[in-house]
């Protein structure tokens, strides 16, 4: 707005534009700078950031130190330790594995109960909560009563092993990545597109991969991330079958190693928290996104 | 099959029943492994509850834990655990989600919540080492608060206690509530409070006709949500008490795992016993989501 001008003839009209100009200005600085932020809401997170900071300061006090100097040796020390380099592999595995499994089995029946099966939505939504009402150490205790060592069906102690645990793993972190899939697919006109598809000549199968898979590739990769952090951390359901995976090993060493288990302790912070801010960054382009998996660990 | 866009949009109904039948196909392997590992374990869940383990004799002995009171001590020890963080961990989590709103600073907000993400998923194994490290009867906040002259180990605290548990359990209970209440607090508009004052209205007298009642019920809903979360937890308790504080999901752990007290029959009563509390919550849940406030879906 340009300044009214001042002296000469200021009629009334021009008065009155200067004090509207000006209460416009003083409006628009405050909306800008916000009211003062209260000092309550200061205090508030200055306490709220102890309480969360200080076990991370603690941990790291602990693990990098010999207890008197700062060393990073428990770090490299637990590096090198070949208990965390196979249980990390094994962790790694049942992770990705577990993960293209959700995505390839999730995916197409998120996609055709939208399409084809509208009927069935209410069966597969409760199947998708189902695990919450079932929390892990549920689950563990009726997947060894199945597939135990007490069982006819001895999956534990035979070569499909690692099976029990991926379809475990299936089910725990079916209810998140359900959820990101059917969000990102609802988003999207999944009708209309397949309609077009199909009416260009693809074949179901082809417009899937072609043409669903990439407008709803945000879903995917937050559906990913979650099934991925979710079963990198999974204690429970490793434990109680007898998987010797991170997690575990990381109890255990804890145990006789304190310095280099608290400083393993950190590693395993790092591998959450590049799970969740890549979430955290997905978020912020596909509203929606949850980003947090609450069931209880 | 390329050019076969005329066939395609005038699909013969044999053709679309074929169609629907390979698509029904398709969703083959959801319902293999829904069914292999979670349907038939939990049937096997609830028979197993109904029968003796070293019989297979129908019986009702394994809920038993029902009537002693000694055996119902984990049920009031997770109860009171979760109820403890519960409370705690809603109106902290609450208080700082406001403080967020209040603060109208984007950068808070943005800093608050992707911290809260991560550390809502920072439960298990790692958490109780952090917290072994600092309040552990050797940790670093135990030892500094020793030296200036405040026992905390000699006073009887104990982190691996209900009271302990209550304290690392909020690490990842405050932050969840933190996320789940932000969106219901940022929907509330300035303009209703601003309406309240134009009409005269108090501070207290807008928040009790206005604000309460809007956000009573995603508060309580987020409330069942961390209740469930606490008593279903299994991994941090174990990484800190080794499972010797009596606790639900610890006392399914030693009847399946143990040695001495070896009882699936019992485990999977304590099981189905958990379930019930799990499916209150998040039954709770859906019902109170149903009827939830028209004022804040934006």
């Amino acid at each position: 707005m340009s300044n009214p001008s001042i002296g000469g003839e200021a009629t009334e009209e021009a008065l009155e534009a200067l004090v509207t100009a000006h209460v416009d200005a003083t409006a628009r600085r405050r909306a800008k700078r916000g009211p003062n932020t209260p000092v309550w809401t200061v205090l508030v997170l200055i306490c709220a950031a102890v309480y969360f900071l200080l076990p991370l300061y603690a941990t790291a006090a602990f693990g990098f130190s010999t207890g008197k100097h700062f060393t990073l040796q428990p770090l490299w020390d637990g590096l090198g330790d070949e208990g965390f380099q196979t249980s990390l592999t094994l962790s790694l595995t049942y992770s990705v594995v577990t993960t293209i499994l959700a995505l390839a089995v999730v995916a197409p029946t998120a996609y055709l109960v939208e399409l084809r099966f509208p009927r069935l939505r209410s069966t597969v939504e409760f199947l998708t909560i189902l695990p919450f009402v079932i929390p892990p150490i549920i689950l563990a205790v009726g997947l060894s009563s199945v597939y135990g060592i007490n069982s006819p069906v001895n999956l534990i102690s035979s070569d499909w092993a690692p099976v029990l645990l991926y379809g475990g793993y299936f089910v725990l972190t079916l209810p998140f990545v359900f959820r990101a899939i059917d969000n990102a697919l609802r988003a999207v006109d999944v009708r209309t597109l397949s309609d077009a598809s199909a009416s260009l000549g693809a074949s179901p199968a082809r417009t899937f991969l072609r043409v669903i898979v990439p407008s709803i590739s945000l879903g995917l990769v937050s559906g990913a991330l979650l099934a991925f952090t979710t079963a990198m951390g999974e204690f429970t359901l490793a434990a109680l079958l007898g998987y010797p995976t991170f997690p575990v090993y990381l109890l255990n060493v804890n145990g006789y190693e304190p310095r280099m288990g608290e400083a393993l302790v950190l590693v395993s912070f790092l591998i959450t928290w590049a799970g969740v801010i890549a979430l955290a960054a997905i978020a912020r382009r596909a509203p929606g996104t949850k980003v947090v998996r609450a069931v209880p660990m | 099959m390329r050019s076969s866009t005329a066939r395609t949009l005038a699909a013969s109904p044999a053709t679309a029943r074929r169609r629907g039948g390979r698509a029904a196909l398709a969703l083959l392997p959801f319902a293999v492994l829904i069914t292999a590992f979670l349907l038939i374990p939990t049937v096997a869940l609830i028979w197993g509850s109904f029968h003796d383990s070293t019989t297979g004799a129908f019986t009702f002995d394994n809920y038993a834990y029902l009537g002693h009171p000694l055996d119902l001590k984990p049920f009031a020890n997770s109860l009171e655990l979760s109820l403890a963080v519960t409370v705690l961990g809603s109106l902290l989590g609450l208080l700082i989600a406001q403080a967020i709103v209040s603060s109208r600073r984007p950068i808070i907000q943005e800093i608050v919540t992707t911290f809260s993400s991560v550390a809502a998923n920072f439960a298990g194994v790692p958490l109780a080492f952090a917290f072994i490290a600092t309040l552990g009867a050797q940790g670093l906040l135990t030892r500094t608060l020793l030296g200036s002259g405040i026992d905390l180990y000699g006073g009887g605290f104990k982190l691996y206690s209900v009271l302990g548990l209550t304290i690392v359990y909020a690490y990842w209970e405050i932050p969840l509530m933190v996320l789940v209440m932000l969106p219901p607090l940022q929907a509330m508009k300035p303009s209703w409070r601003e309406a309240a004052q134009i009409l005269g209205a108090s501070r207290w007298h807008y928040l009790r006709t206005v604000a309460i009642p809007i956000l009573m019920t995603p508060f309580i809903s987020s409330m069942l949500l961390l209740y469930a979360n606490a008593f279903g937890a299994y991994a941090t308790a174990y990484a800190l008490t080794g499972g010797f504080v009596p606790l639900v999901p610890l006392q399914i752990s030693n009847l399946i795992n143990g040695d001495v007290n070896y009882n699936p029959g019992q485990a999977d009563a304590l099981a189905i016993g958990l379930a019930v509390i799990m499916a209150a919550c998040i039954g709770g849940r859906a019902i109170l989501e149903r009827r939830s406030s028209r004022w804040l879906s934006r």
